[in-house]
């Protein structure tokens, strides 16, 4: 076990570039206790606390965009006023994340490493149509959040790759929700989650995303309901469509956590309430 | 009296509150090794062969320990000795204990495990206790699986069934419930200098402790010291199975002679330790058109695990209270403990009856809605009340308020307005409110009466203070404070003076288990024994002193009579003095339980608590979440020493009924818990309980009971669950008949 505390990106470049074997990068370490406590982590590896890193942290404003360093935690996330502006539905589900002690501590690149389909600031960094910008030595990348995810906790994150940041395009929204079933009100993994956001004017939807958490090997977006929505007058009869074609990309399993059934149920459930409550 | 009943600040607040109460994992010796378990890792299996020599090759490790290494008897030593400390030829549940190692690190020791192969055949396992029951069912426990049965026959059930204008059958089951204590199980063990051994930890039952490390080292009681160690929750769990984690270490100390740690993680407690039963009840209920039951038939099954432990004495106390706090004539009762190749059920706050109570409370609502009745005013038809007898023909001559708690809590909820037929409801927001009720024998009754018995030692210094010594343990629920409370009332000392010793067997005396609810009324009573003997000497001295004659009375720290007072100090230093004996000791006994197994007829307990709760929720009908808006709980316990700490009690009684209503699921498969920490298994926090919990303390004073006490510790969770499905019901017209009640129950039930 080799373990590393690194202040900057230049001498995190340094370390790994010379490790050979396994990199963990620890940051809030509010997954990575648990999965260590777990024996899941193999103890022949270099460990990177990446936590002090000042290039990785903050949140900035842009012409088009914002930038969410990653090592942001949950807690500044709910707090941020930029976020507030321009990405409220990440804030409504950073506000559902763990516990206000696990707020502080887990950061928002943490949960997207760790690649959870019931990671709660995914469906919200979806609807946002989110980029990340990871970084391996000289070698950066900017890559669609949809393309990051490969599998249930798998990503395309390459060994020594880290997130550096969120970027999120500034886009017209006047509507946006995050809604999640978990088992209780706090601590609670999600059974299934949906987040929508959109532009809608006059009941006729002119732009909308759709996502829905935990109920597929990643966040799924609904890209033939929001196909199906735009240029849409709202009405009860349009959102009945809408769900059907929204759950036909879902595929929710049975586990000790709930049921495929209630899963599925669950997740139009949702929907139907977002999609009201925006009109 | 102006302690007893005053709510004194807890004896322990202080050092909980600011971290410097000591856990048996913050006691470090310098020397000490650490052990670890190597567990069976399937259901049902015979060993072959346990090969340790590459564990013990291992640096750092000190030994590998099996059962061939035990120098005294390998059975843990509880209701039946079918339990070995160590696995022989079988395991009967995935995680039951094979071997031990013991290194200089855990780390060094878990890595060790890791070495120790284990060939085994797999044995075919049967995880439901119905199918056990079965004949052609594979054999863990003697020719039927059945660890033991209960019955009773009151009255003539047919003619029952047959005078009732209405009858229904329903079968309920609930799942089992995990003590979720913060501190999980844990002993330190050591040597001492002359051959004997110590043996610290978590614990509710040194006495227990005391035999099963008798029992696995082969030495006599006297030469073992067993400690209680400030205990971080128990409910039940810590009862029975420390004496396996306190044998396995004494074990482990004994054979390396240095000071061993065995602390349980969470995942192995979850897997080994015992839980509360999943229970399976059949009730088959008539009564007449107005409300009068008639008869009532009852078959419960108990899911018991591998081995018997409690279970037994689990199903007696389920089986005597199965039928409600109501007085029915014909009452026909069949229950079994059963044994499945799963982790052993033992002790958990309400023993058997919170499974009983809630198939029982469901059933009664279930009748009121066939009658078309109120289920309150189903419910006061039927009470059970001074007069009254109940199930098993204990006719109730005093301390009877279980109609006054009614009275109470119904009329703080508002209950009989709120009420209405659930039919009525629309919409996908719908509320709901439930009743139930129950009592509890307090005490071990009649089954458990060899143990019903408690002692006290009281001291008194030449400085006024204070020591007692009982053998009722402190592990959260507030014993030490009522206790001392109770010691300082009839002393006439102050409450501060006045201090419990740490549990130490060499110390305290035998008083049974610190379970059933009895300590206070136990403990207390043994402590009035010895304290009245030790005030009769202090009041003759008073006398003397002021040459009066006639009572004595303390107060506020004095002792008056005949219109003189002198401090307490000063006549605790005329007492030694004179060289008056200050110190004494206390028993106390019951007598006059009865239960004949033929017939299930007897006095099962000296005395029962009664209590009723009422629950108001709110349902979301299309997701089939449950928030449950308030949550009033009311309790007839004789006297409140301490109202302050039966709040608390009442309160957590609640939170936890909470959890094993709606949130509390442990899901196994093949016998093999998967929910095995607190990641999968969800118990309420803060935000998942009502804000408004309204506590009813009612007062019918016991004769018996230290100042009318009788005991609270269980009966705050026994109702809790059927009130809230009953508020489920009368919310949307659903009743699930399964805890907990989950979301996915409630939506897809029809």
């Amino acid at each position: 076990m080799r373990f590393f505390k690194v202040k900057n990106l230049g001498e995190l470049k340094k370390i790994v570039k010379r490790s050979k074997e396994k990199i963990y990068f620890l940051a809030g370490c509010t997954d990575f206790m648990v999965y260590y406590k777990d024996g899941m982590i193999e103890e022949d590896a270099t460990f990177i606390d990446i936590s002090e890193i000042k290039e990785l942290k903050g949140i900035k404003e842009y012409k088009d965009r914002i930038e969410i360093g990653s090592l942001t935690t949950f807690s500044e996330i709910i707090e941020d006023k930029i976020i507030k502006k321009y990405a409220p539905v990440l804030v409504e589900a950073s506000k559902t994340i763990g516990s206000k002690q696990i707020r502080n501590r887990a950061t928002i690149g943490g949960n997207i490493a760790n690649s959870s389909p019931a990671g709660d600031s995914i469906p919200a960094l979806y609807v946002l149509g989110s980029f990340l910008k990871l970084i391996k030595g000289e070698r950066r990348r900017k890559v669609k959040i949809e393309e990051f995810f490969i599998g249930v906790k798998k990503n395309i994150l390459e060994n020594g790759e880290i997130i550096e940041r969120i970027i999120i395009p500034k886009k017209k929204i006047n509507f946006y929700s995050f809604k999640k079933i978990g088992p209780r009100n706090a601590l609670s993994i999600s059974k299934v989650s949906c987040a929508i956001s959109g532009y809608i004017k006059d009941r006729v939807v002119k732009d909308i995303s759709i996502s829905f958490g935990a109920v597929g090997p990643t966040v799924i977006r609904c890209r033939e309901a929001e196909e199906f929505l735009i240029g849409k007058r709202v009405s009860p009869s349009i959102i009945s469509k809408a769900k059907e074609k929204a759950l036909k990309v879902i595929s929710p399993i049975t586990d000790f956590r709930s049921s495929g059934m209630y899963r599925f149920h669950t997740a139009g459930v949702l929907f139907e309430r977002i999609l009201k409550e925006a009109i | 009296m102006e302690i007893v009943g005053s709510s004194k600040i807890r004896k322990d607040a202080f050092d909980k509150v600011t971290g410097k109460a000591r856990f048996v994992d913050d006691y470090k010796r310098g020397d000490e090794l650490y052990a670890v378990t190597f567990r069976s890792p399937r259901p049902h299996i015979k060993i072959i062969s346990i090969d340790t020599e590459e564990a013990k090759k291992i640096e750092g490790v000190a030994g590998v320990f099996t059962y061939k290494d035990i120098p005294g008897v390998n059975k843990v030593p509880l209701v039946f000795d079918d339990y070995p400390f160590l696995a022989e030829d079988v395991c009967k549940f995935y995680g039951q204990p094979i071997a031990l190692v013991v290194a200089v690190s855990k780390e060094i020791a878990r890595k060790a495990l890791k070495k120790i192969k284990l060939k085994y055949k797999e044995l075919p396992a049967v995880f439901d206790p119905l199918e056990a029951m079965k004949k052609d069912a594979p054999k863990i426990y003697g020719k039927d699986n059945v660890f033991r049965a209960y019955k009773i026959r009151k009255g003539d059930i047919n003619r029952g069934f047959k005078e009732a204008d209405v009858v229904i059958e329903r079968t309920y089951r609930t799942n089992y419930q995990v003590h979720s204590y913060l501190e999980t199980q844990g002993m330190l063990a050591e040597p001492s200098i002359d051959g004997s051994i110590t043996v610290y930890g978590t614990m509710q039952c040194p006495f227990y402790v005391l035999d099963a490390v008798s029992n696995i080292l082969g030495i006599p009681q006297s030469k073992i010291r067993v400690v209680q160690t400030t205990t971080g929750g128990a409910f039940g769990g810590k009862e029975d199975v420390p004496s396996i984690v306190a044998g396995h270490a004494a074990l482990c100390s004994f054979l390396t002679n240095r000071p061993v740690k065995l602390i349980y993680t969470r995942e192995e407690d979850f897997d080994s330790m015992s839980k509360r039963h999943p229970g399976w009840i059949n009730i088959k209920i008539g009564a007449k058109r107005n409300g009068k039951i008639t008869a009532i038939k009852v078959k419960y099954v108990l899911d018991g695990g591998a081995f018997a432990t409690l279970s037994p004495i689990v199903l007696w106390r389920g089986t005597v209270h199965s039928t409600g706090p109501y007085d029915i004539e014909n009452v026909w009762v069949d229950s079994f403990a059963v044994a499945t190749n799963k982790v052993p059920c033992g002790a958990f706050r309400g023993f058997g009856q919170p499974q009983a109570n809630f198939a029982n409370e469901s059933i009664i609502d279930e009748l009121a809605h066939e009658l078309k009745m109120n289920p309150l005013e189903l419910r006061k038809k039927n009470f059970l009340d001074i007069g009254k007898k109940t199930a098993t023909g204990h006719l109730i001559k005093e301390s009877c308020g279980l109609k006054k708690v009614v009275d109470k809590i119904t009329k703080i909820s508002n209950f009989n307005k709120k009420w209405k037929d659930p039919q009525n409801k629309k919409g996908r927001i719908r509320r709901g409110i439930g009743i139930a009720t129950s009592f509890y024998g307090v005490g071990l009754g009649a089954e458990g009466k060899f143990l019903e018995k408690a002692g006290a030692h009281v001291q008194i210094f030449k400085d006024g203070s204070v020591l007692v010594a009982v053998g009722n343990t402190e592990m959260g629920q507030g014993a030490f404070t009522v206790l001392t409370q109770i010691a300082s009332e009839i002393l006439g000392a102050p409450y501060e003076v006045v201090n419990i010793i740490e549990p130490d067997t060499t110390r305290i005396p035998d008083s049974g288990p610190t379970v059933a609810s009895r300590t206070t009324v136990m403990s207390g009573n043994a402590i009035i024994n010895a304290c009245k003997i030790l005030r009769r000497r202090i009041d003759g001295v008073v006398r003397d002193i002021f040459n009066v004659r006639g009572k004595v009375i303390s107060k506020n720290g004095y002792y008056y009579a005949g219109g003189k007072r002198i401090s307490y100090f000063d006549a605790v230093k005329e007492c030694y003095n004179r060289r008056v004996k200050m110190a004494e000791q206390g028993f106390y006994r019951v007598e006059g339980t009865t239960f004949d197994r033929k017939t299930g007829i007897g006095d099962a307990y000296f005395t029962y608590t009664y209590s009723c709760m009422v629950a108001e929720v709110e349902v979301d009908i299309e997701l089939g979440t449950v928030k449950i808006l308030r949550f009033y709980s009311g309790h007839d316990i004789g006297k409140a020493v301490n109202p302050k700490l039966a709040e608390g009690q009442i309160e957590g009684g609640a939170v936890q009924g909470i959890g094993y209503a709606l949130y509390e699921n442990l899901v196994l498969e093949e016998g093999r818990i998967i929910t095995n920490n607190f990641t999968g298994y969800i118990i309420p926090t803060i935000k998942d309980i009502p804000d408004d919990i309204r506590v009813v303390i009612v007062e019918e004073k016991y004769p018996n009971g230290p100042y009318g006490a009788k005991g609270l510790g269980e009966p705050p969770l026994i109702a809790a669950a059927p009130a809230i499905a009953n508020a489920i019901f009368n919310a949307t017209g659903k009743r699930i008949r399964s805890l907990p009640i989950l979301p996915e129950k409630i939506v897809f039930q029809e």
